[in-house]
């Protein structure tokens, strides 16, 4: 690509003529030095045997005469040359003072200097290798740089709202293993830091006891059932006839159940006479509900078929089967 | 909502339900029996009783013949079994044994049943019997008219059986 800062300016000022006329010139210089050496170089032997004759002595040779003179000269300009120095120093620091100061260097170097090439030149990675990053953050003040920070101005700018929007709660729960963590929670020994007495005496028992509708349970409740069962299970007609001490009550009683163990003798008896190998069905159809049953197996011979006994009383021989 | 307490004895729930034995079966018959004639007695002094006030002057006791006699106690008894039978299911011999008598649906018999039934005991009451080799403990009578006699000691009137489709 063409770059028009780096174009020679004379190429648009000097006229063609003149370039001519300087490419002649040195075209005749170089050929005059190459003659002139040609020449020195022939001549060399001529110069040394002028410049050291054989025959004259060392200290009258020309040569010492040229030396004398070259040491002198040199001095002369040695001298010149700090002469120069002083001037130079003297006049060029404000000259360059003035001349800059009339340049306007920024958009010199913005309109001369290929800027982005420059920098593409420059290793970054290899100064920030060199630069000792941990010597500089030691010579950094956080402590100093948070205190200036505000804080709150900082949070009532962000957009809470709009961060948890963006968050998948469901995605970072599902991948939360709840199970492991679980797993190394010591239950027993939060358990064993709980101070159960002081929970318990700070829990006012009397007003949760208000607050619950006792009514309510006890209507769920099925009192009806549960005092049949109770009732039932104490043999309540046996405690009325202990306590009311119906004598007739117990004759018929006693009466009856002799009835029904001389029914179930005999029919054994029979059974065995007449070698029945089946149990008597005598469930009946119509049975009411509450009555209590005793289930019975399925006999294979009569021996195997009698019922659990009532407590308090001696087993039938033969008793009825469900 | 009703409370069932059960009155029964503990030692007699198991028994409740079931079809009774002879020897019970046989004390109510005898009980019944016994009211029977304890009525038939008091029938007859009734009878001997209005016929004096009808006619004191000539009054003679009635000697009715052993024919009328019996035909008037079977009728009695008859009549006796059938009322009892049809009402609660039980006589008062089998209400002081604890004994009912159902039909095969476990209700109580149709008057027309119970009529039968108590006719076929007073023709023929030795069908008793039957309750010794029947493996149900069923009488001839139980037999033909697919009745059962259970012990129930529970009072008042039949409960009506449980559905066993709704348990």
């Amino acid at each position: 690509m063409e770059e028009p800062h780096r174009r020679n300016p004379s190429a648009r000022t000097v006229p063609a003529a003149v370039d001519a006329a300087l490419g002649a010139a040195a075209l005749a210089t170089s050929a005059a030095v190459s003659m002139t050496r040609l020449l020195a170089r022939a001549a060399a032997p001529v110069g040394r045997l002028v410049m050291h004759p054989p025959l004259l002595n060392e200290r009258l040779h020309p040569a010492r005469v040229v030396e004398a003179l070259a040491g002198r000269g040199h001095l002369a300009r040695t001298s010149a040359g700090a002469d120069l120095n002083r001037i130079i120093a003297a006049v060029v620091p404000p000259v360059v003072d003035e001349v800059l100061d009339s340049l306007d260097l920024t958009a010199l170097v913005r309109e001369r200097v290929n800027i982005d090439a420059l920098v593409s030149t420059i290793d970054i990675a290899a100064i920030i290798d060199r630069m000792d990053i941990d010597a500089i953050l030691r010579q950094v003040d956080i402590d100093g740089i948070v205190r200036q920070l505000d804080i709150d101005a900082i949070v009532s700018k962000v957009d809470i709202d709009a961060i948890t929007r963006q968050v998948d709660i469901d995605a970072i729960v599902s991948k939360v293993d709840i199970d492991a963590i679980v797993s190394e929670v010591d239950i027993d020994a939060i358990a064993k830091r709980i101070d159960v007495d002081a929970i318990v005496e700070r829990i006012d028992i009397d007003t949760i006891v208000n607050r619950v509708d006792v009514d309510a349970i006890v209507r769920r409740l099925d009192l009806v059932g549960l005092a049949e069962e109770v009732v039932n299970g104490i043999d309540l007609p046996e405690i009325i006839r202990q306590s009311t001490g119906a004598m007739a009550s117990d004759v018929v009683r006693d009466a009856r159940m002799e009835s029904i163990d001389a029914d179930v003798a005999i029919a054994r008896l029979v059974d065995r006479v007449i070698r029945r190998r089946r149990a008597r069905r005598t469930d009946a159809p119509g049975e009411p509900e509450s009555r209590v049953r005793v289930e019975f197996p399925e006999p294979t011979d009569i021996a195997q078929k009698q019922p659990s006994p009532p407590p308090g009383r001696k087993p039938p021989q033969q008793g009825p089967r469900s | 909502m009703s409370m069932h307490i059960d009155p029964v004895p503990r030692e007699a729930r198991p028994f409740q339900g079931h079809r009774a034995g002879l020897v019970t079966r046989a004390a109510a018959a005898a009980i019944d029996v016994g009211i029977v004639i304890i009525a038939s007695g008091a029938l007859y002094l009734g009878i001997t009783a209005f016929d004096f006030l009808l006619d004191p002057r000539n009054f003679s006791a009635p000697t009715p013949s052993p024919g009328l006699v019996y035909a008037a106690g079977c009728l009695l008894l008859t009549l006796y079994l059938a009322l009892s039978w049809t009402g609660n299911g039980r006589t008062y011999g089998n209400h002081v044994m604890g004994l009912r008598v159902v039909n095969r649906e476990g209700r109580g018999l149709h008057p027309l049943a119970a009529l039968v039934r108590a006719a076929l005991y007073v023709i023929l009451p030795i069908g008793l019997l039957w309750v010794l080799v029947s493996g149900q403990n069923r009488s001839l009578q139980d037999l033909v008219l697919r009745t059962s006699v259970i012990y129930d000691w529970e009072l008042g009137p039949l409960q009506p059986p449980t559905d066993p489709t709704q348990t």
